[in-house]
């Protein structure tokens, strides 16, 4: 929240910064421009595509999660049917929510996590968001595993239950998961405090 | 529920990142009161933990199945505040990492699920969970609280696209209330299953509210917040801005006081309308905003003013 220098240790990516911060801001602009001039979105689609090739996005990808955004565009043309304009609409929906998802993609093929977090540190995020979203990337998939073994473990030693019992049973699993992530929490904090970490460096 | 780029007009987009970010920094400030340096463990681990919960898919009846959206679940385990800031990472991670929901809808996103969504939820809970005391009430509450938040917030993604001019109001608030008034019975089941268990392993995990020292805050991070907050209550409102008389001209009508407000108008902004401004919402958005730094800077001026002649008074 303050302007100080971040504490020393911790990475402050500045070529990643650029990137968010570019990728950002050609967001905003894609998805606020004036729909009637949507011809210039062409411009936008041109430059994506030039940072595209060398940096081997691939297609498919791109293509898979922008099909559930051509579903809803669709849905809300539905919804716009009535107006005289809704073609115009409808095809900027399309456009704006393709163009920005193309644009996301850019920027998280070409950037890990860690470097993500990292360049927002350097964008002097407060520390608090950066230090979960870091966090985030630690954990989950520690979480996705020890889920897995819940999993494993259930599947091992009980029958395979009926349709109502499955409910509760999923429902036991994952407040099991709650309880131990919580611990989990615990004892990250622990260590961290072993370890001499101080909440203000 | 996810809105993507591109469907939201810039003053919606603006109201509610302000209205987001000013209601995430109170929520920070009470979760660091509370939990204080464990905040980033708790936080970080949970966040993933409702990522993780989001994926797991729930058999509901006739053969389709649900997940869980975990507002009300993060609420009722952790507290409200702690609960939109964890969902607001897991949106921020949605957004980047998986491309779901724009960047522009980010702040709105969060409105939705994080803010509305957590808060609206927890209100009830704790609603329920006063009148009865027992452990029952508390599995209860969050069933009716998990409903309740899935309902308000698909209502508020309803009244942002319909304030954005992407869908017609009569049209897309009926649809998603009542989609999400079906969404909302399986998210009620799932959570109340889910924090039945917990009571039942682990009473001392479930969250209550106690009474913490006060922390002081500086004075210029509570005006920054402030001013977001009415920043954003006033672009989120704009397009509301009735054209219709109000109570004041509607007296004055009926009493035959015509006032002459067309040869000489005084007043700065006449009929909420910047001289200069072409587009309607923009000229009511930019009035909107206008109005509430003149009327926070007219507040702050008397506040100063009253202070110093607190001071001055003998006690």
């Amino acid at each position: 929240m303050d302007a100080a220098p971040p504490p020393p240790g911790l990475t402050h990516d500045r070529r990643a910064a650029w990137r968010i911060a570019l990728t950002v801001l050609g967001v905003f602009l894609i998805a606020l421009w004036p729909p009637a001039l949507w011809r210039w979105q062409g411009v936008s689609a041109a430059v994506l595509l030039t940072l595209s090739i060398p940096a081997r996005l691939p297609p498919g990808r791109v293509l898979r999660r922008a099909a559930v955004l051509w579903l809803f565009a669709g849905v809300m043309a539905i919804g716009l049917a009535g107006r005289s304009d809704w073609p115009v609409r409808a095809g900027n929906l399309l456009l704006k929510s393709t163009l920005s998802l193309w644009a996301v993609s850019l920027l998280v093929h070409s950037t890990p996590l860690a470097e993500l977090v990292s360049g927002l540190r350097w964008l002097r995020l407060p520390r608090v968001w950066t230090e979960i979203l870091a966090f985030w990337g630690r954990y989950y998939s520690v979480l996705a595993e020890e889920w897995r073994r819940l999993e494993l473990a259930r599947r091992a030693r009980t029958f395979e239950p009926n349709q109502r019992r499955a409910f509760t049973r999923l429902a036991n699993a994952l407040g099991l998961l709650f309880i131990r992530a919580y611990e989990r929490a615990e004892q990250v904090h622990r260590a961290m405090l072993a370890r001499g970490y101080r909440e203000r460096p | 529920m996810h809105i993507p780029d591109g469907y939201l007009d810039a003053k919606t987009c603006l109201g509610a990142y302000c209205l987001a970010g000013a209601s995430l920094a109170w929520a920070g400030r009470n979760v660091g009161a509370r939990w204080n340096e464990r905040t980033i463990p708790l936080l970080g681990v949970m966040s993933a933990f409702v990522f993780a919960g989001q994926m797991v898919n729930f058999p509901v009846a006739g053969g389709t199945s649900g997940h869980l959206l975990g507002g009300v679940l993060a609420g009722v385990l952790l507290g409200p505040a702690a609960a939109s800031m964890a969902l607001t990472t897991v949106l921020v991670v949605q957004c980047f990492l998986f491309q779901d929901g724009g960047i522009s809808a980010l702040g709105a996103n969060a409105l939705n699920l994080a803010v509305v969504g957590v808060f609206g939820g927890c209100l009830v809970y704790r609603l329920i969970r006063r009148c009865r005391r027992d452990p029952r009430s508390i599995v209860l509450g969050s069933a009716l609280a998990a409903w309740f938040s899935v309902v308000l917030a698909s209502a508020t993604c309803a009244l942002e696209l319909a304030g954005a001019g992407t869908a017609p109001a009569r049209l897309v608030l009926p649809a998603m209330i009542l989609t999400h008034a079906v969404i909302g019975v399986g998210e009620a089941l799932i959570t109340a299953a889910v924090v039945g268990f917990v009571v039942k392993v682990r009473p001392d995990l479930v969250y209550e509210p106690r009474t913490l020292a006060p922390v002081s805050t500086p004075i210029k991070r509570v005006v920054m917040v402030g001013l977001a907050g009415a920043l954003g209550v006033a672009l989120l409102l704009s397009p509301l801005a009735s054209t219709l008389p109000d109570g004041f001209e509607r007296v004055a009508q009926q009493l035959g006081l015509t006032l002459q407000t067309h040869g000489t108008n005084l007043a700065p902004m006449p009929g909420y309308s910047v001289p200069g401004a072409s587009r309607t919402w923009l000229m009511t958005s930019a009035v909107a905003v206008l109005g509430t730094l003149l009327c926070f800077g007219v507040g702050w001026l008397l506040v100063r003013l009253a202070a110093r002649w607190l001071r001055r008074s003998p006690p």
